[in-house]
């Protein structure tokens, strides 16, 4: 099997490492060198210590841990709405890493699986589970050996199984493998998987937390958020909270793609000056070409001018007001020599093939913009057409069972919007056309 | 009555249909691990799920066409998959796939039999090393449409594949039958 | 905590009981709320996004039927924001829908159509190729299916989870290559299908049964009960009254007795309405004669006859007020009740039961045969494949109430026979069979679409039919039979 190439080619160091301590450590993925570098202690600081849930919980709600996945709900409160008391609940990772653009929950598993296990077991402990899951996509055969490993390690050093460290704590880890489906990272349509169905998202209310797996009290958290959990335990919240916005605190890891010199994971304060990022962590687009847009949360998030990226942080609040969104720290780099309406089809590609066809909204929404978005590229279009496929995508929004649907007309509505001009070098190309006719 | 999995495969699907706290829950993996044999899911696996192990057809091929990493139909023994989405897409995936597809089909125009089909799929989450392929399990970073070629000929010149020659037996022993 | 909230919808209040939908609350409230997915005798989905309503200090508009219905709640489903929430989730529904209304045997009460004449009524905007899927599917003995014609609103697969089990639908694929359908080469085969046809509220499913036959827009429904066994599920019969035929029956909601469903057996039991299927005059030894000479000759034959020579034979198909008017007919003329016999047939489980709605006393009026029995006093004696005990009577003269149904009574042909043997009898129903021809007298019977009347249901719920005009005007119903009887034998005295 070819070996992955190391994630964090000719990066700098930097003073931000909580998840990516283990970067450049021979052997990181062993449970050795996880110890070595304070693995288990979060854990045995709890189970020795005798903490309470409610503890647990408080130190993560003072952290400010939001969930890296993309939606960025305050990770302590969720915990929080479990039922308490008696009765079957579950805990449920998700790395369902299939955003396109993201690959910062993998980097977690090749530098040490160990982190994620860690930070299951406090959370499972916080809310009472003593069954949790990871749930892998199936394509990451890499990412699934190197967790199944862990996880055995995990059982044989007595972190897992009916006595956890001695202290009477039981949980037990299970992975269980996607098949190829995108809507399986919306915890519903997780869940409905990991039932054994198709990944159609479920109706709400009744939320998971209330009602999710089997119907029983269950919480899904992105491998980022849980993998920062033992730091955070064994450091404290105001630790991590040195790192950071007031609202938007501690690191984050962020993955860059697309045409840049430096591609990688890196781990960065939140409030990172994006443009910094691009051009002196990740060195700038190859051959020096200018940036033209920059879609910063992943393939949903509304995409970015130039303009807009040039005093943007890297933080939930500012790209909010900015009309996008953090999402899950996706950086993906367009250069000047693309078109966008080459990338409002290709992304509208990507939603028409994996809507799970459930809400009609969305089955029959992102079929048609796509329809539409090809019909520009090939020449068919007409004035107009690219607000049509902003109005269409402005109609799907906030209409859906999950937020699928507003992910897709995410960039076709920004796309539109903000390059109407590109569209209209395409309209003019069927005028010519059909002038030569 | 001959069961339709081999001893092996049907001890792995009871051991799933006792895994998890719902025997339907058991359906994914179960379908991962006949594929992992068989190269495919046949809609005789499917009927023989639901007759040997008592999975309702209806459930088992829902998530059968739902997911798209389960083959359907029999497959070539190499698949080239390379990820056509925003990221790769930008570092050039399309040209890599359409390089691919039509160094495929002209060693088999030249009479050549390739042991290799080639898709486009969707976001294969290493975005960074883009464009990225998977051959059959194993992944390919910055595959370069010269890249894609040396894979392509490296692949077909090892032996194929368990599945890929179990695939072939099946296909052989049915096309006899008929 | 009070059990009872009460919201205001359009500002108008509404009472409901607490843990009811929004959907519900609208219903009681008598305001229609556009949808297609739910369904009250199904689990809610949620998938049209079709229903949103405003719900006052809620961001988003929210699908009126998951959520709950609070107090004070404020709903409203008039604004501009909500109208043309509803214009574009019906513009997504029909922008991959074939829009083949002319022939689609669904046109008239199609509820994509009906929506669109309400809130729709614009130009298509989508321009681009539809999505195909497959047509015309043959899914079992009673319904073809047309995956194109789908809105994948899920009812169908819902009902065959929930209300069947038998879970033989599934909607395979995704996004907009999903399909419903059956595992191929498997079909639906159960006694409820036709409910399918029912809650598809587009033309994907339609009944073999009814398609090409009439446009719906020609039909008149008559409220009215099923007899086709002793739950007696609510029902609308459909006829052209032009043509004065029978088309179908559907389930008409009645929470009492049969819920939202009905099935299959009931749904044949228009079949035998129609003329070509019935006796249209009585016949006497074979000829036929009018209604006043077939009942001069019953008085004829009754009269000066004792009380004990003259049999009653009673199946349970008829209304309470057929069973008094035939007793209190013959107490007169005979001035004493006759002898009582009740005729099941021999294959009869009356006790058998589908778990559903279905039961094994196939008689409507069971119950309501044996309340008037014992009103009267008579103690009748029951033949099932035994008619000894009424050969044993040796009367002169033997009333039979026939099935109106009879697939109900698959021995009927055996027992005719046996009551040919008899001395005089006239048999009151529509029998069209050999058997009966060797009978005495027949008298054709009104059906009960043609009566009005009360049927008592096994658990005792009474219920009404209500009479269309007959489709021989010459054929009454029993009660005006045994009217006849009393009126010519008092003038004969």
């Amino acid at each position: 099997m070819p070996v992955m190439n190391s994630a964090y080619n000719g990066r700098q160091p930097n003073d931000f490492k909580i998840l990516t301590e283990l970067e450049g450590v021979p052997n990181s993925r062993s449970l050795e060198v996880y110890k070595k570098h304070g693995g288990y202690s979060a854990l045995e600081k709890i189970l020795k210590g005798k903490m309470s849930q409610e503890e647990v919980i408080n130190i993560v709600k003072a952290s400010g841990l939001r969930g890296r996945g993309g939606a960025g709900f305050p990770t302590g409160m969720k915990w929080g709405f479990v039922p308490k008391g008696e009765g079957e609940k579950y805990l449920i990772t998700n790395f369902d890493e299939g955003e396109p653009g993201t690959y910062k929950d993998r980097y977690i598993a090749e530098l040490n699986a160990h982190m994620l296990i860690e930070g299951k077991l406090i959370a499972a402990y916080a809310i009472g589970a003593s069954k949790s899951y990871i749930y892998l996509r199936g394509e990451f055969y890499d990412e699934i050996a190197w967790c199944e490993q862990a996880v055995k390690e995990a059982y044989a050093a007595g972190y897992l199984g009916d006595n956890v460290m001695g202290s009477g704590f039981k949980h037990h880890m299970d992975l269980y493998l996607g098949a190829g489906a995108y809507i399986c990272g919306e915890e519903t349509g997780l869940i409905s998987s990991l039932e054994g169905k198709k990944g159609q998202p479920k109706l709400k209310p009744p939320f998971p937390a209330v009602k999710g797996y089997l119907g029983k009290p269950t919480i899904v958290n992105n491998v980022e958020t849980l993998a920062v959990v033992p730091w955070i335990i064994r450091n404290g919240a105001d630790a991590y909270k040195k790192f950071g916005t007031e609202k938007s605190a501690g690191t984050k890891l962020f993955n860059i793609s697309g045409p840049v010199v430096r591609p990688g994971c890196y781990e960065l304060p939140l409030g990172y000056p994006l443009k910094r990022f691009i051009y002196e962590d990740c060195g700038g687009l190859i051959g020096g070409k200018k940036l033209k847009a920059v879609i910063p949360g992943g393939a949903s998030a509304p995409v970015l001018t130039a303009a807009e990226v040039e005093n943007m942080t890297m933080d939930y609040e500012a790209f909010a007001a900015a009309g996008s969104m953090l999402g899950s720290g996706a950086v993906i780099v367009i250069p000047e020599d693309v078109s966008m309406v080459e990338v409002l089809e290709n992304l509208m590609h990507f939603f028409k093939d994996e809507s799970c066809g459930q809400c009609t909204p969305c089955r029959e929404g992102t079929g048609w913009l796509l329809k539409m978005s090809r019909g520009i590229l090939n020449g068919e279009g007409q004035l107009g057409d690219e607000q049509k496929i902003a109005e269409v995508a402005g109609k799907m929004m906030g209409r859906t069972i999950c937020t699928f649907s507003d992910a897709a007309a995410g960039p076709a509505r920004s796309i539109p919007q903000k390059f109407a001009h590109e569209f209209l070098e395409y309209y003019k190309k069927k005028s010519s056309a059909h002038g030569q006719g | 009555m001959a069961s339709f999995f081999s001893a092996g495969l049907n001890e792995t699907i009871k051991g799933y249909l006792g895994r998890y706290e719902t025997k339907r829950s058991s359906i994914l993996p179960i379908l991962h691990a006949i594929q992992d044999e068989n190269d495919w899911i046949s809609p005789e696996a499917v009927q023989a799920l639901e007759a040997e192990h008592g999975l309702s057809v209806i459930d088992v091929n829902e998530v059968l066409s739902f997911y798209t990493m389960y083959r359907k139909a029999p497959p070539k023994p190499y698949r080239l998959e390379v990820c056509g989405s925003i990221s790769c897409w930008l570092n050039g995936a399309d040209k890599t796939i359409s390089d691919a597809k039509s160094y495929i089909a002209q060693a088999e125009k030249s009479g050549q039999s390739v042991p290799f089909e080639c898709h486009k799929v969707e976001c294969l989450g290493v975005c960074g090393y883009a464009p990225v392929a998977l051959v059959n399990k194993d992944r390919y970073l910055n595959v370069t449409p010269e890249l894609a070629r040396k894979l392509i000929d490296d692949y077909s010149k090892k032996e194929l594949p368990a599945a890929a020659k179990k695939c072939a037996a099946d296909l052989a022993a049915r096309a006899a039958q008929k | 905590m009070s059990n009872q909230v009460t919201l205001s919808i359009n500002n108008q209040p509404v009472t409901v009981p607490a843990g009811s939908t929004i959907i519900e609350a609208a219903q009681k409230a008598g305001v229609s709320v556009p949808h297609f997915c739910w369904h009250p005798g199904l689990s809610i989905a949620g998938v049209c996004r079709f229903c949103m309503v405003k719900v006052e200090g809620m961001p988003k508009l929210q699908i009126a039927c998951n959520t709950p219905a609070t107090e004070g709640m404020k709903v409203d489903t008039l604004s501009d924001e909500v109208k043309e929430t509803h214009k574009w989730a019906l513009e997504f529904h029909l922008i991959n829908h074939p829009l083949d209304c002319p022939i689609c045997d669904q046109a008239g009460e199609c509820e994509l159509q009906n929506y669109y004449m309400k809130v729709g009524k614009y130009q298509a905007q989508m321009e681009d190729q539809k999505v195909l899927k497959p047509k015309a599917l043959d899914v079992g003995d009673t319904l073809v299916l047309d995956t194109e014609r789908c809105i994948l609103c899920s009812r169908c697969v819902r009902f065959e989870d929930e209300v069947t089990k038998t879970s033989t639908l599934g909607i395979f694929n995704r996004g907009d290559q999903a399909t419903i359908g059956t595992y191929p080469e498997r079909k639906i085969k159960h006694n409820y299908s036709y409910n399918l046809a029912d809650i598809c509220p587009v033309g994907a499913f339609t009944a073999k049964d009814f398609r090409f036959k009439c446009r719906v827009w020609f039909l008149k429904e008559t409220k009215t009960v099923c007899p086709g066994c002793s739950t007696g599920c609510s029902v609308n019969l459909f006829q052209n009254s032009s043509q004065r035929e029978y088309y179908r029956l559907k389930p008409r909601h009645n929470a009492e007795v049969n819920g939202h469903w009905m099935c299959d057996t009931g749904r044949t039991m228009y079949e035998h309405l129609n003329a070509s299927s019935r006796l249209a005059s009585p016949q006497l030894e074979g000829q036929s004669i009018s209604s006043a000479a077939a009942m001069q000759a019953v008085t004829d034959a009754a009269k000066g006859l004792a009380a004990d020579k003259v049999a009653l034979v009673l199946t349970a198909q008829f209304t309470n007020e057929e069973y008094v008017a035939s007793l209190s007919a013959l107490k007169s003329v005979l001035k004493s009740a006759p002898k009582v016999f009740i005729w099941r047939d021999e294959s009869e489980k009356s006790d058998d039961f589908d778990g559903i709605l279905f039961r094994g006393d196939r008689n409507p009026n069971t119950r309501g045969m044996m309340d008037v029995l014992k009103e009267h006093g008579i103690t009748a004696t029951v033949l099932k494949g035994d008619y000894a005990p009424l050969a044993a009577a040796a009367p002169e003269l033997t009333l039979i109430l026939a099935p109106e149904v009879e697939s109900a009574y698959p021995n009927l042909a055996k027992a005719v026979g046996r009551f040919s043997e008899l001395k005089k009898t006239v048999y009151f129903g529509n029998a069209l069979t050999d058997s009966a021809k060797k009978l005495w007298l027949r008298i054709p019977v009104k059906t009960f679409a043609e009566k009005s009347g009360t049927f008592v249901n096994f658990n005792g719920v009474a219920q009404k039919l209500k009479a269309n005009p007959a489709v021989f005007a010459n054929v009454k119903g029993v009660d005006e039979y045994f009217g006849d009887l009393s009126r010519l034998a008092q003038s004969a005295v």
